[in-house]
């Protein structure tokens, strides 16, 4: 199935900095897809060049099978951007109304899609209301809303949950397992192993403008993620050891000296950046 | 509909929502602008008919010459003459409550009964020295009452038989030829005179005596050949162009959020081109400009501002709008912030207000500043629309300043829309 973004080999460099330096990228249609990393890691850039904000320096670029800058092409693309991107003295439905109608759908489709997406985000008790006057939860969940209202098949979030509160992330991330349900593909950035542990289908760890791995939070951890992490606690000290065979371990130690506790960790995603990138997650 | 008139007709809406919503720009494209043009419309004398000139007038003399001059002026529909003694006078000059004081003292009927030899009769005229051109203006009326009722004396039997004999004395002491001349034409004078039927007060003769040598029709003109009615008229066109100004704030400020929140770069990733985008917020911007200018010109209906022609005030109001949303589009992309694009607004815009005659009439304005104000914007929008209100230009005369507006509006729009693309 031909992805839904396609990038080879693509670079950008602004002024001397080079924030893209050969990033290839597949994003498999219907599916959620993470891009993985810290800041300055090239995850802005990148979606600025999917969303046709810029162009490449170098490489290939293709999106729902063409250029991100055709207008037809445009149309199937939804964004939320990390900023909230609205209008704050309109309302909610008048954000909505004004992003469908630019989006190309017609007043008497977007009426009945906009009253459900305000029931589907939980603002429709407040639809009228300036957006300003929302909590940041609330116009997060709608910067979401905008993005879906001209019903695109590629949806692109910038940072969804940047700075909102654990309910309103509650209700974002279960929006976006809807669009999946919906069969309809989701990009997202993220700085939050969290957040792409718990959504991401696929995730592309990216890092100096390169991705250096893709695929499941499962396959990631199985070939990067290195062998469980066994902590044993003796009565003067503690030992950590990384094992393949943690059983095999504990009966070996136990039978040096008695242990008061042990706890066997599961190799995580962070391990898999740590390994991957040779430095910590939140450097 | 197509689908670009449609995006752009969304975002036009958009744009006169925000504008709507902000009391702020609210305040500063209509509210402000109306307070200027009631205020300095009053303050220039409203509706243009200012009330008599307030003077006294110190009667120390009971000749009934006197009396006649004083009555005389009296009468007169630009004054408003008290009659006081000196003392009270003195008082209400220093008070500023009257611009002057004509003090006729002791012998002055006397005098001028016999002004035509000898000494001249002699009023004093106390003046408030900050008010220099309206005493000048007194003692003109003065001088001309004085004339009047010395030669209206000629025609009365009673005065006539005094002045003619000091004119006669006069004559006698002319040596020679002109001395015998001057006594003949006094004789032919006085039969002349006699033979006048009075007025039925008996203060001055018909059939075109005293002689007017001089007549003067006053009116006044501007360099287009017309006046404004009132001080309103004025203030209320350069209360259009504050109009014009707070709508191109508003529009800025607007501008300039959208780059800070990422409305704009969020609206590039909709289908809508940049240009349409920008046609959006252009023509938002002209229909707001026009929107104010007629709330303007309504304001001023109740205040007698009417427009001799409407299609010329709309016509004005379009080429207005057009050259500041030119303008607006420059300089939405003067800054990065919203300090840096209004400093840079107000620094480009108050200069050409000043030499525009945005802020002093362009009469007021030394000769040297007049003279660069074809490069303002402000002078030719200010123009068209007096053009429109009071100044009776022909549409071959309100072309030009169109013409300019249009260029202006048109260079800067292009300019700006290139700022837009190359940061696009």
């Amino acid at each position: 199935m031909t992805p839904v973004v396609l990038l080879r080999d693509v670079s950008k460099r602004f002024g001397a900095v080079t924030a893209l330096a050969g990033l290839s990228l597949e994003v498999p249609r219907g599916l959620v897809f993470a891009l993985l990393g810290p800041n300055g890691a090239g995850k802005t850039t990148t979606i600025r060049l999917i969303l046709g904000l810029i162009s490449p320096d170098a490489g290939e670029l293709e999106v729902l099978g063409g250029s991100p800058r055709d207008p037809a092409i445009r149309r199937r693309i939804g964004l939320a951007p990390q900023t909230i991107a609205l209008y704050g003295e309109l309302s909610a439905r008048e954000n909505l109304a004004l992003f469908a109608a630019l989006g190309g759908v017609p007043a008497r489709v977007a009426a009945p899609r906009i009253e459900a997406l305000l029931a589907r985000t939980g603002l429709a008790e407040r639809a009228r209301e300036p957006v300003a006057r929302f909590s940041g939860g609330m116009q997060r969940r709608l910067n979401l809303a905008a993005a879906l209202v001209h019903d695109p098949e590629l949806i692109v979030l910038d940072e969804p949950t940047a700075g909102v509160d654990p309910q309103s992330r509650e209700a974002i991330f279960e929006l976006i397992r809807e669009l999946r349900r919906e069969g309809r593909s989701v990009l997202f950035s993220t700085h939050y192993l969290e957040e792409a542990e718990r959504l991401a289908d696929r995730v592309a760890i990216v890092d100096h403008g390169r991705v250096l791995a893709v695929d499941s939070v499962g396959g990631l951890i199985e070939r990067y993620g290195g062998p469980p992490r066994l902590t044993v606690e003796r009565e003067d000290a503690s030992e950590v050891h990384e094992t393949a065979e943690p059983l095999a371990l504990l009966l070996e130690l136990a039978a040096k000296g008695p242990i008061r506790r042990f706890r066997l960790d599961p190799p995580r995603l962070d391990q898999v950046f740590l390994r991957l990138t040779g430095r910590d997650f939140r450097d | 509909m197509t689908d670009p008139l449609r995006r752009a007709a969304a975002l036009v809406a958009k744009d006169l929502r925000l504008w709507a919503r902000s009391p702020a720009s609210v305040f500063f494209t209509l509210g402000w602008p109306l307070a200027i043009a009631f205020f300095f419309g009053l303050v220039f004398g409203g509706g243009g008919r200012q009330g008599p000139l307030p003077v006294a007038v110190v009667l120390e003399d009971a000749h009934p010459l006197a009396e006649r001059l004083v009555a005389s002026i009296e009468r007169h529909p630009a004054l408003a003459v008290r009659r006081l003694d000196r003392a009270a006078a003195e008082a209400e000059l220093r008070r500023g409550r009257i611009a002057a004081a004509a003090i006729l003292p002791p012998g002055f009927g006397a005098r001028l009964a016999q002004s035509f030899r000898g000494e001249p009769a002699t009023l004093r005229l106390l003046r408030d020295p900050a008010r220099t051109a309206e005493a000048l203006v007194l003692e003109g009326l003065l001088t001309e009452a004085g004339f009047r009722v010395a030669f209206a004396s000629l025609a009365e039997a009673g005065s006539r038989e005094e002045a003619l004999a000091a004119l006669r004395a006069g004559a006698r002491e002319l040596p020679g030829e002109p001395g015998l001349r001057l006594t003949e034409f006094l004789a032919a004078l006085e039969r002349l005179l006699s033979a006048l039927p009075a007025d039925a007060d008996g203060t001055a003769a018909a059939a075109g005596w005293p002689p007017r040598p001089l007549a003067i029709a006053t009116e006044a003109f501007s360099a287009e050949g017309r006046r404004p009615p009132s001080a309103f008229a004025v203030s209320f066109v350069q209360a259009m162009f504050w109009a014009l100004l707070g709508a191109m704030m508003s529009v800025l400020s607007e501008l300039v959020r959208e780059r800070i929140t990422g409305t704009w770069e969020r609206l590039r990733t909709t289908p809508a081109s940049v240009a349409e985008i920008l046609l959006g917020k252009g023509v938002a911007t002209m229909a707001l400009m026009i929107a104010a200018l007629g709330v303007v010109a309504l304001a001023g209906l109740p205040f007698g501002v009417r427009p001799e022609d409407p299609l010329k005030l709309l016509a004005a109001a379009a080429g207005g709008a057009i050259a500041f949303t030119g303008l607006t589009l420059v300089f939405g992309t003067a800054g990065e912030s919203m300090q840096a694009v209004h400093g840079t607004t107000w620094a480009v815009m108050l200069p050409l207000a000043m030499v525009g005659g945005g802020m002093v009439p362009l009469m007021l304005l030394p000769e040297w500043l007049a003279g660069i104000s074809d490069l303002s914007p402000v002078k030719w929008t200010i123009l068209a629309l007096e053009g429109a209100y009071w100044r009776g230009l022909g549409w071959s005369e309100l072309a030009p300043a169109l013409g300019v507006l249009l260029l202006f509006g048109v260079a800067t729009a292009g300019l700006g829309i290139v700022r837009i693309l190359r940061r696009s």
